[in-house]
């Protein structure tokens, strides 16, 4: 398996330092994030710092509409800041083009959504091996991630099922293998407990602790100061601005 | 009541909501309902009714006649007619209608007028009464030239003699005698010569005064009749068929010299061989199968847009049926919406077919000046309401799909889903891709039936008839002068020695017949020395007479022996020249030069062989053919022919001095080149390609809708799967390749049963193909290609559309 070549490198960094001597896998610098909706302008984010380590488990908190999603969709390059940076592994990726975004989103972030978003046509074993036929990964190294990522979310016999023969927290747990698969450098779960009762959702919760133990960069948003309390760190947003940054006792 | 109201001003609104989707839903219908309606009404006009006055035309029959039970293309005898119609029980009357033209003068010009040679009970057997005056009376058909009186048109009365109230009793000089009107037909009746309307009709015994070849009422071998016959109420074809069978066999016993072999058929009139129905039947009928097949492409793709608009629409009727709307209610509702849609499209439909109904005319190429052509049709009511049904059926069967889908859902768990967590399969779309497959399949079909038609009307205009297309064509009407055969004789020899000096002339010729004209060549059983024929079997042959220089005048190699020369005249011994056909057929394996053939009691010896041309059509197949010398055959009425490199306008300015020259009261006909005429004769396949090219483009540009409609919808109702997709890393190259080959994958499908289709229905159209296999590959690659190209232009904004959607507002889509 050769993923070196298509991630970000060191030597692509610009290797800015924490003041802990840590290079944060994430920093963003004064972003802002405008929308502008018939004349009207909504600051959906503003003057946003923050930085997160390689390793860290943080949590997005804060009320509806506060901002998470937003944040959320900037640092997985799905949207782009109105004005401030973003260094992903020290490269700034704020201004990345279309296709260099893609090209980033796949090989660096992995994405899991409140509502799974998993293909209904296609199998679970289809469902997890998706990104990495976007990055032209062969079909045996393909197929060895794919066992890898669905073995460690336990849904390895369930490798031929189509997503509608499964449970939601099932379906949910492919959804995290999908995210896991490509070994991305950080994981973003948007809400990941929000369409499960609260049985499968602490069992989420569970896996992406364990995950996290294993060595995985977790940022979560949620609005459910239950699960927060899963994250080492919480971030908590209000009006788009973050109004505390909190590690875990 | 007033629910029937809300759910109408709902149903406007909803088209106006959406007005791209009413407006396409509504062009397809039109487009379909209209297109039918017009081509069955001129199957109807042209070819089922084609005499609008005449009533019980589902008992009229065309007479066709036969050579050992095959249709021969001629006609039959008028001592046969008689004989036909004396002995015959099960019908109610035969009538005669032999086409015929004159030239009445205009100023320094003479035109042409077109009428019937008929007999004395045509008005009353076809149940016409004229507007004034009066029809034949039985006595007027018999005697030689004996009643010269005529019924001319209503057209003609009303341009010619300004409509003349008093008008009957008058005279009028037609082919050089003097005729008495005595009535005017109908302002809606033509006559029954399908593709013409007719200036006048004349009664049987005046035929020697209107047929430049003679009298042949009392002759039993001359076949020129070309009739009708109504049968009795209650009989059926099958045995009024056995009737005439065995009427011939008896005639085929007692005149065996003229008659073996020969018999009689009964045709529906759409099969009529004598007038243009024969021409355009195979043409009409495959537009008839065309437009059907647009027909069906526009319901599939209106059954594709109501089922995509039902995917949209499945919220809606979840949630109307959750706050307590009954399941007739919504029915009613979209029932209502359907109606609406069909309504319109019905009344564009009409307005389409009622437009079209005279647009054949419009393709017809320009006639001789003074001839009226008469292609109209007839609004059928009945194709009308069916075209119409199918399409509202139609649109109301799959109108009616988000009730019937909301009347299978369990309401809580719809309105659960629409918040699930696994995006929608393609189950549902499976249908609508059928639909699809089916438009590119149909369509390519048509594209491939244009291909093969467009080949082969490409082939035929290069194809050479066998002579030079160039020559220039023109004549003086000595007939409708009044000139006997000697006055006539003197004239064409001093004109024809006037025009050999005019400037410019290369040679020029007389000819009784031109090439590919409706005027029939001469027609006789021959008798040739030292073949034997099969018993059942009289040789008979078609011949033209010629005057010296014909052959190098109109380009006929002579490819042994000589071409007629001026002292082959009634002094010399009969000669003639033969056709490589002919030659090869009646003297296989040995030179034809110098033996014998005997055409009506005449041996005559073969002096040359002529290649082989086309005389009539040029798809007509290689026949024995033959040529004597006009000065052995001389006939009143002649053509000139004339090799030069002046145009016809030119050649008509130089020759109206020497015709008036020789005789001040004559004026020469119309001048042209005979390419011209070989253009006319090819009308059939030229409106057969048009048809197929402009409804076969209807349906492309409807399946190209179609398809373009089917990949909108899925991009939109996918837009959260591709948002998806982006969030995972998919590329620009990754989204066009997806929604792209979704596309080319119906493309593909469809290319594959159209070809299949095609390789079956092709064949249909054999008949009217020249050259051209009906499985051409160019065609058939040609079809693929434009095919692919309208795939990828119908898929491609889509596919574009897919790349620009933002992935955090497709995710946030429920």
């Amino acid at each position: 398996m050769n993923m070196k070549s298509t991630e970000l490198t060191a030597e692509e960094s610009t290797n800015e330092f924490d003041g802990n001597g840590f290079a944060p896998l994430i920093r963003l610098a004064a972003v802002t994030k405008v929308f502008l909706t018939d004349e009207v302008e909504t600051h959906a984010l503003s003057g946003i710092h923050l930085d997160i380590r390689e390793g860290e488990y943080c949590s997005i908190a804060g009320p509806s509409g506060c901002g998470k999603t937003t944040l959320l969709s900037i640092l997985g390059l799905l949207d782009t800041p109105s004005d401030g940076s973003y260094a992903l592994k020290g490269h700034e990726v704020a201004n990345l083009s279309f296709a260099e975004r893609a090209r980033v989103r796949n090989r660096e972030i992995g994405f899991i959504f409140q509502s799974f978003n998993l293909i209904g046509d296609l199998t679970v074993f289809e469902n997890v091996e998706l990104p990495l036929t976007y990055r032209g990964t062969s079909a045996a190294d393909r197929k060895a991630l794919v066992t890898e990522a669905l073995e460690r979310v336990g849904m390895a016999h369930r490798a031929k099922h189509l997503p509608s023969q499964l449970s939601g927290g099932q379906q949910q747990r492919v959804a995290v293998a999908r995210a896991l698969a490509g070994r991305p450098a950080i994981l973003l779960a948007d809400e990941p407990t929000g369409n499960l009762d609260s049985h499968n959702g602490e069992a989420v919760m569970h896996l992406l602790r364990e995950l996290h133990q294993g060595g995985a960069t977790i940022c979560m948003v949620t609005h459910d100061d239950r699960f927060a309390q899963h994250a080492d760190r919480t971030v908590h947003l209000f009006d788009g601005r973050i109004v505390e940054d909190r590690m875990a006792a | 009541m007033q629910t029937f109201f809300q759910d109408l001003r709902f149903g406007f609104r909803m088209l106006r909501r959406s007005p791209g989707f009413s407006i396409l839903i509504i062009l397809c219908l039109t487009l379909g309902i209209g297109t039918n309606a017009a081509v069955f009404s001129w199957i109807e006009g042209i070819l089922i009714r084609p005499y609008p006055l005449v009533p019980h035309q589902d008992r009229m029959f065309a007479l066709g006649g036969t050579t050992r039970g095959v249709a021969n293309g001629n006609s039959l005898s008028y001592p046969d007619f008689l004989d036909f119609e004396k002995n015959s029980t099960l019908f109610e009357s035969f009538i005669v209608d032999k086409i015929t033209g004159t030239s009445l003068s205009v100023g320094d010009r003479a035109e042409r007028a077109s009428a019937g040679i008929v007999s004395a009970n045509y008005f009353d057997a076809l149940g016409i009464k004229p507007i004034l005056g009066r029809g034949f009376r039985p006595e007027e058909g018999q005697g030689r030239n004996a009643h010269p009186v005529v019924v001319i048109s209503y057209r003609t009365w009303k341009d010619r003699y300004g409509g003349d109230p008093n008008i009957i009793g008058k005279t009028q000089y037609l082919d050089g005698v003097q005729h008495t009107i005595i009535g005017v037909a109908p302002e809606k009746f033509h006559g029954t010569f399908v593709g013409y309307s007719f200036n006048f009709w004349v009664p049987l015994s005046m035929q020697e005064t209107f047929d430049s070849t003679g009298y042949h009422l009392e002759d039993r071998g001359a076949r020129w009749i070309e009739g009708y016959a109504f049968l009795k109420p209650g009989v059926t074809r099958q045995q009024a068929q056995a009737e005439l069978d065995s009427i011939a066999q008896r005639l085929e016993k007692d005149f065996p010299e003229t008659n073996r072999g020969h018999g009689i058929q009964l045709l529906p009139l759409w099969k009529t061989p004598f007038n243009g129905a024969s021409a355009m039947n195979q043409t009409l009928g495959i537009t008839m199968a065309v437009v059907f097949l647009v027909l069906l492409i526009a319901c599939a793709n209106v059954s594709n847009l109501l089922l995509a608009r039902s995917l949209l629409r499945r919220h809606e009727m979840t949630m109307r049926l959750a706050l307590g709307a009954g399941r007739r209610r919504l029915i009613r509702q979209l029932l209502t919406e359907g109606v609406l849609l069909s309504l319109i499209a019905t009344i564009g439909g009409i307005a389409v077919a009622y437009w079209c109904r005279n647009a054949l005319v419009l393709s017809f190429p320009k006639p001789t000046t003074g001839i009226v052509i008469d292609y109209s049709g007839q609004i059928d009511w009945r194709v009308l309401m069916v075209s119409a049904g199918i399409c509202i059926l139609a649109t109301l069967i799959f109108a009616l799909v988000p009730a019937i889908q909301a009347s299978h859902v369990d309401l809580s768990g719809a309105l659960k889903s629409e918040a699930g967590g696994v995006l929608a399969g393609s189950n549902r779309s499976r249908l609508r891709s059928a639909l699809v497959l089916v438009q590119v399949s149909l369509s390519f079909v048509l594209v491939a039936g244009t291909g093969l038609l467009l080949q082969s009307l490409n082939k035929m205009r290069n194809a050479s008839p066998g002579f030079s297309t160039e020559v220039v064509a023109t004549g003086v009407d000595l007939f409708s002068a009044g000139y006997d055969l000697e006055r006539a004789k003197i004239f064409h020899t001093q004109l024809l020695d006037g025009v050999r000096t005019l400037p410019g002339v290369e040679s020029a010729s007389l000819t009784r017949v031109i090439p590919f004209t409706y005027t029939p060549y001469s027609t006789a059983p021959i008798e040739v020395d030292g073949y034997q024929p099969p018993p059942n079997e009289q040789p008979t042959a078609d011949y033209n007479q010629v005057a010296e220089e014909y052959f190098t005048t109109i380009g006929i190699l002579i490819v042994s022996g000589r071409e007629f020369l001026r002292t082959d005249d009634e002094n010399a011994p009969p000669v003639a020249i033969i056709n490589e056909t002919m030659a090869g057929k009646y003297w296989p394996g040995k030179n034809a030069l110098g033996e014998r053939l005997k055409v009506k009691d005449k041996w005559m010896q073969v002096v040359g062989i002529a290649k082989n041309a086309n005389y009539e059509t040029k798809r007509e197949p290689a026949k024995p053919f033959f040529y004597v010398p006009l000065r052995q055959n001389f006939a009143i009425q002649n053509n000139l022919v004339i090799r030069t490199r002046q145009t016809p306008g030119a050649v008509l300015n130089a020759l109206a001095p020497a015709v008036q020259g020789l005789d001040a009261n004559l004026a020469p006909l119309r001048a042209y080149r005979l390419g011209e005429q070989v253009d006319r004769m090819g009308y059939s396949e030229r409106l057969a390609v048009t048809l197929v090219a402009l409804f076969g483009a209807m349906a492309l540009f409807l399946a190209i809708i179609g398809l373009y409609a089917v990949m909108s919808y899925s991009v939109s109702q996918g837009t959260r799967e591709l948002g998806l997709r982006m969030a995972l890393g998919a590329g620009v190259k990754d989204l066009l390749g997806m929604v792209l080959s979704h596309g080319l994958r119906l493309m593909a499908a469809g290319i594959v049963v159209g070809s299949i289709a095609a390789v079956v229905l092709t064949r249909l159209m054999a008949n009217l193909l020249y050259k051209v296999s009906p499985s051409d590959p160019v065609a058939f690659g040609s079809a693929l290609l434009v095919i692919i190209v309208a795939s990828l232009v119908a898929c491609f904004l889509p596919a574009w559309r897919a790349t620009r959607i933002d992935p955090v507002k497709a995710l946030r889509e429920q």
